[in-house]
């Protein structure tokens, strides 16, 4: 059983390299079966460790036989096992979805294996030094997917990428060796005893070392003010890869840094997440509503998302872990139909622009059914999944009224942003036709449909099940289904689309248009990286 | 001494990474920054032994090898991070007909 871990990461990397093999003899379909095949299998092994996993078990296995404080040892607990399925259930769809949207070269799936093979490495590894190495295999290959269609905005957007994900790696080696200095080892185990000594005898140099590892993972993270690089560089990648980098890439990172808070003990920083994060949705919301591009909107919408989630984890409690936990899992669900469903509509029409589409509900019957249902998950209305992890988010940050209420504004925009994209399926439509959509584009679509309906409807189920996992000990979930949350949630979406009739008016129209100009360039952000650095550095020290 | 040179050379790095207009040079800055990673870790090996860690019979006083394997690794890395870097400015450059960013920006405002 233990070898499955290993298999996880070298059945993606094998499938990767028969890819470009069978390119070799044909242009077309080897490539496709290859990637579905291997990942696919990937899936099948994490089903298969399901019930050990959820009977308390914990596996581990030492590549190459070479045995722990030296060797690299793979470990999955329930938080990797969760990550790792919805990684690759998404990927698998992002997949399906590929193989009908139009025909990629057998590169596309080479490096869409490869940022599997990272993903899976950094979810599993124990080793801090082997994640590093894991997350530059997940962040080149994320360079190249970005870059894919080779027009001018994709190339600059995974240039910016590439240079502060770099500075941030660097920032990420420096911390790693940090630690190899205090205390010579590398394992994530051996440092938790490390980091309790370090604490006690020089604490700057423990804050130093925790700030530089979470900062360097924090950049691919996306919360603000690490996220300018995220919205050019989701809105113009292709949409499989756009839907696999919101869903997964910064879902996988984000645990990174969970993980690495958890062993470092590092509760200061733990409890300044929360401010961070209802920043982050409260700030990305009111961009993402400036937004006219269909997958921009979208794309600041993940970083609103991620808010949501490094919010509830601030509050470090049983109920909160869970509920970040959850709303990662659904956020992954329901973004990635919502970035699906945004290419359905681009690959029909042609157009990214909402203003100047109308009228498509009844030409993509699917796609509006589809969006519809991943618009009001993200809004949090019942009975979609959005509303059970968005009640347990603001049920946690009972404590914090400013954090909640600034999470509350940021539902509210939500609501109006989505109204904005809902609106491009009503109305009158030009009368020309549209192009046909192939099944094996509208499937995932409705799998991730029922999935968060599902996940909405029987909430202990999903909730219970996450909260059994990650939390140690057990603890009640309490209700979401009651009156009074249901009637605040249709309160939000009243005042949501009456925000959104706001911005529709030539008052709102100039507000919005003026921070749609608002933009740092690339010198800003690598700049605002190291300030928020040194930031990070004095709060921890003096708190 | 040399603790604060490389502390100077991953401060240069980031200096070159930020403050430079022209992308080639943002990407050698890049490299010095790493450098300075790199010669860090060195260092952190260099405190103990003296003799080269081959496991033979009669050699004591190894130094640590860790680092030092690690840092090949991040070499190579970074090697790859370059020449993908190279790879998207020499596309820029097709594009822009330029290599400062400031004038990349100018020209992309209206997206």
């Amino acid at each position: 059983m233990n070898n499955i871990l290993i298999l996880l990461i070298v059945l993606p990397l094998l499938s990767s390299f028969l890819v470009l093999l069978a390119s070799f003899i044909s242009r077309s379909s080897p490539g496709k079966i290859f990637s579905l095949g291997g990942v696919a299998l990937s899936l099948g092994l994490l089903c298969l460790i399901a019930p050990a996993i959820f009977s308390g078990g914990t596996f581990s296995y030492s590549v190459g036989g070479w045995k722990g404080p030296l060797g690299i040892t793979l470990y999955m607990d329930g938080l990797a096992w969760l990550t790792s399925l919805i990684g690759t259930i998404i990927a698998l769809l992002a997949l399906i979805y590929t193989s009908g949207e139009k025909d990629y070269h057998p590169r596309f799936y080479f490096f869409f294996l490869l940022l599997i093979v990272g993903m899976q490495g950094v979810i599993l590894t124990d080793d801090i030094f082997n994640m590093f190495v894991f997350f530059e295999i997940l962040s080149i290959s994320t360079y190249v997917l970005v870059a894919y269609f080779q027009t001018e905005r994709a190339i600059r957007a995974s240039f910016d990428y590439l240079l502060l994900s770099s500075l941030g790696a660097a920032f990420f080696l420096l911390g790693i060796g940090l630690i190899y200095q205090a205390g010579g080892v590398l394992s994530l185990e051996g440092i938790r005893e490390v980091a309790i000594h370090l604490q006690k005898n020089s604490p700057s140099m423990f804050n130093l070392a925790v700030v530089c590892l979470v900062v360097g993972v924090g950049i691919k993270a996306a919360f603000i003010p690490l996220h300018t690089w995220l919205p050019n560089a989701h809105a113009y990648a292709p949409t499989p890869v756009s839907a696999l980098l919101s869903a997964v890439m910064i879902k996988v990172s984000f645990l990174s840094i969970w993980r690495i808070i958890n062993i470092f003990q590092a509760l200061t920083f733990q409890y300044l997440f929360i401010w961070i994060g209802a920043f982050t949705a409260f700030l990305a919301v009111i961009w993402a509503l400036a937004q006219t591009d269909i997958k921009k909107i979208l794309a600041y919408h993940s970083i609103s998302q991620m808010g949501f989630i490094v919010a509830s984890f601030g509050v470090a409690s049983s109920l909160s872990l869970t509920a970040s936990f959850f709303h990662i899992i659904n956020h992954s669900l329901f973004k990635s139909l919502l970035f699906l469903s945004a290419g359905l509509v681009i690959y029909t029409t042609g157009i990214r622009d909402v203003s100047k589409l109308s009228g498509l509900g009844r030409k993509m019957p699917l796609g509006f059914f589809a969006c519809l249902v991943g618009s009001l998950s993200i809004s949090g209305i019942p009975p979609f999944n959005g509303f059970v992890s968005k009640n347990l988010i603001s049920l946690s940050l009972k404590n914090y009224p400013v954090a909640a209420f600034l999470i509350l504004l940021a539902s509210v925009g939500t609501v109006a942003s989505f109204s904005k994209i809902m609106r491009i399926f009503v109305g009158s439509s030009a009368g020309d036709r549209i192009k046909k959509v192939p099944l094996s584009m509208t499937l995932p679509l409705l799998i991730l449909c029922a999935f968060c309906l599902a996940l909405g409807i029987f909430p202990s189920w999903g909730a219970g099940g996450i909260s059994r996992l990650i939390v140690p000990g057990s603890f009640s979930l309490p209700g979401v289904y009651t009156f009074w949350q249901v009637a605040v949630s249709i309160l939000i979406l009243a005042v949501g689309v009456l925000f959104y009739l706001f911005t529709l008016t030539s008052y709102g129209k100039r507000v919005f248009g003026y921070i749609r100009q608002m933009r740092s360039g690339l010198n800003n952000s690598l700049l605002l990286l190291i300030i928020s650095l040194i930031f990070f550095v004095i709060f921890i020290q003096l708190f | 001494m040399s603790f604060y040179l490389i502390i100077a050379i991953f401060i240069v790095g980031i200096w070159g990474l930020i403050a430079k207009d022209n992308l080639i040079k943002k990407i050698i800055g890049l490299n010095i920054l790493n450098s300075g990673v790199v010669l860090f870790f060195v260092y952190i090996g260099s405190f103990q032994g003296t003799t080269a860690p081959i496991m033979e019979k009669g050699i004591k006083d190894v130094v640590d090898p860790i680092p030092q394997a690690l840092m090949l690794t991040a070499i190579v890395i970074g090697i790859c991070l370059t020449a993908l870097a190279l790879a998207l400015v020499l596309k820029l450059y097709q594009k822009y007909k330029t290599l400062s960013i400031s004038q990349i920006e100018k020209m992309s405002k209206d997206e």
